[in-house]
Formats: C-alpha cells, sequence, structure tokens
C-alpha cells in the first residue's frame, strides 16, 4: 500500500468523522409550539417515581401533574431552563435528565473528553515509538543460538 | 527440533518504560474505581432519600384554594401556628389508612389551637375526594387542587405526603408514605422543646 494511499484514507476517515459529529450537534430549530416545547422540556426531566424513564414518556400522575405545571410555565413565557430549575427547586436536581455542567456531576461530561485525550495521546506516544525503534541486527549471541537450533536437526 | 522458546523470550524483554506507563495506567484506573465504589457505597440508598425535600428549611410555597366545601383557605392564614399540609388521593389504599391517624391528630390539637391540618387534593376529582371524606370522616379544610400546581410546589411525588409547616412559615418535614398522629407529635415535641 502506497504512503499514498495511506494518507488519503485517513484524510476520507477523518472528513467522516468530522461531517458526523457536525451533522450529529446540529438539531432542527427551536420548538414552534408550546406543546412541542413542553414536549421537549418535559423529555429532558426524569420521572420522580419511576427510574430512568422521562416525563414525556410517563403516565404517573406525577409525571402528568409535572407537564401541566411545564405547560402553564411555558404559557406565562418562561425560558426552558427557568422552568427546569422551577420544578429542581421542588423535586431537587435528581429530576434533571441532563446532568449539571458544574459541580461533581459535571465530571460526567469532563471525564470521557479527559479520557479521549489521555488515549489519543497515549496512541500518538505509542505509534511514534514504534516508527522510531531501530531494526536491531542479529548479535553474535543470537547466530550462535540459530547455528545450535539448526545443528539439533 | 523445533527452537528452545524459552531462550528466544528471554532476549525479547519489554522495553522498561513501557512497563511503567502500564503500571502508572494500572494505578490511574484502580484510584479512579475505587474512588467510584466508595462515591456510590456512601451514598444514601434510594428509600432514604424518598423522604428527603428541596423544600426544607424554606418557606412553603403558596397553599391556598377554594376548599370542597366552598371556602376559600391558605396556609398563611394560619401563621403562628403549626400546619400539617397532607396530599391525598381517594383512589390511595396508604391514604385511607393514614385517614384515622389523622383524624386523630386534627381532633387534638383543634381543641388546642396549636395546630391546624389541611388537606390537599392530588390527581383526585372533587367528588371523589368528598365521597372519601363521607365515607371515612374527618372535616378539615381540603384544597381542591384540580392541575395538581400545589403538590406540584412542593415536589410530590406519590401520594399519601405530608408536609410540616413551623408557626414561623417553614417546612420542617416530609413524610413520604402514610404519617401517624405519634410522627407529628413527636416531630412538634422535638421542635417546641428545642432551644430557641
Amino acid at each position: 500500500m502506497s504512503a499514498r494511499f495511506r494518507r488519503v484514507s485517513w484524510v476520507v476517515i477523518a472528513s467522516v468523522v468530522l461531517i458526523s459529529l457536525v451533522r450529529g450537534s446540529i438539531d432542527d430549530g427551536p420548538p414552534r409550539t408550546t406543546e412541542e416545547q413542553v414536549q421537549v422540556i418535559a423529555s429532558t426531566m426524569k420521572c420522580p417515581i419511576c427510574g430512568g424513564q422521562s416525563v414525556a414518556d410517563s403516565d404517573v400522575a406525577a409525571s402528568r401533574a409535572i407537564r401541566l405545571e411545564i405547560a402553564s410555565l411555558v404559557e406565562e413565557g418562561r425560558s426552558s431552563s427557568e422552568v427546569r430549575s422551577a420544578i429542581s427547586d421542588a423535586y431537587g436536581e435528581r429530576v434533571q435528565l441532563i446532568p449539571p455542567s458544574s459541580g461533581f456531576a459535571g465530571l460526567v461530561w469532563i471525564l470521557p473528553v479527559v479520557a479521549m485525550i489521555v488515549a489519543l495521546g497515549a496512541l500518538s506516544a505509542a505509534f511514534a515509538r514504534w516508527r522510531r525503534a531501530p531494526v536491531s541486527a542479529a548479535t553474535d549471541e543470537d547466530r550462535a543460538l540459530v547455528e545450535q537450533a539448526l545443528d539439533r536437526r | 527440533m523445533p527452537v528452545a522458546r524459552t531462550d528466544v523470550e528471554e532476549t525479547m524483554e519489554e522495553p522498561a518504560g513501557g512497563r511503567r506507563v502500564a503500571l502508572v495506567a494500572s494505578g490511574v484506573i484502580a484510584v479512579l474505581a475505587a474512588l467510584m465504589v466508595s462515591v456510590l457505597a456512601t451514598r444514601d440508598p434510594s428509600t432514604e432519600r424518598a423522604t428527603q425535600s428541596e423544600l426544607v428549611g424554606r418557606l412553603a410555597p403558596a397553599t391556598e384554594g377554594t376548599t370542597l366545601d366552598g371556602d376559600e383557605v391558605s396556609v398563611d392564614d394560619f401563621r403562628g401556628r403549626w400546619v400539617v399540609v397532607n396530599f391525598f388521593a381517594s383512589w390511595c389504599i396508604p391514604c385511607i389508612e393514614e385517614h384515622p391517624e389523622l383524624a386523630a391528630f386534627d381532633a387534638d390539637h383543634r381543641a388546642a389551637g396549636d395546630a391546624v391540618l389541611i388537606g390537599v387534593t392530588f390527581d383526585n376529582r372533587a367528588d371523589d375526594a368528598r365521597e372519601f371524606f363521607a365515607d371515612y370522616g374527618g372535616d378539615w379544610p381540603v384544597i381542591d387542587d384540580p392541575e395538581n400546581s400545589i403538590g406540584v410546589a412542593y415536589g410530590v411525588a406519590q401520594v399519601p405526603e405530608t408536609f410540616v409547616v413551623a408557626p414561623n412559615g417553614t417546612v420542617v418535614q416530609r413524610f413520604a408514605g402514610g404519617v401517624t398522629r405519634a410522627d407529628l407529635d413527636g416531630l412538634i415535641a422535638a421542635y417546641e422543646e428545642a432551644p430557641q
């Protein structure tokens, strides 16, 4: 495989990854109606009694009540973060499905990035070392060992 | 005859730097794992957290509305007295079980005038709540909350839930699940006896 072909392959792989990341991070724009906004906010809040299910997906009384309260706050003109904050004031941060970016819970966001950087650094260092490693010539000891093995045949 | 592998392997020792890196990486992973286990092991189990409330230590949320009898009532009207706010629903079995305890508490303290019991419906139609009181007794004020907005302001997750509001308007305790007269009396007595 030629060096040029290898370079082009790496460029193609990098482009595909980059395009996928950019495409994935672009959302479909802000919600258009109150119902859509309620749905979006409710999907980021955890039902207080049903494990990991969101308020949007759950039909228990508490989730229905929270959805109504979200709708009422949205109709008052509150922003999404104000609505989330109002619900968390009563139920605590445990109802947030998206962990906060500050405090101890913020490690959830930071650790994967740190791990990726460390892994990439380690891989780069390993590749560089392998490339630098000199091709060692056989020593007299090696030759003697091979001859000894051949004699035994 | 095959070459003795041990002789060859002895001559292919891994560089000392690689071993050091592997050792450090293992150490870091071990420390992170130990940290994670210690954090998880020292956390309160979910059953204990269920009785915590963001509201404890804060002023009680606005608790006002029309009662099942058509009167207007507000927690603020009772400032200077202990107020017990009980969220319930007629379809809830633990609510039926705790009802006699609440009735006993209400009877005791209504006479003494030191504490007030207020019920709030949660996910319950007014007619069903009225029928509940007709069946099981009790005549304390019950706020009809068809949209459950008072319940959400208190962070109610599952009825029955009971909040105790001190005479200064601060929430001092949340009881998740059924509450007893002894629970309420014990809590109020503890606060009354505590040095101010």
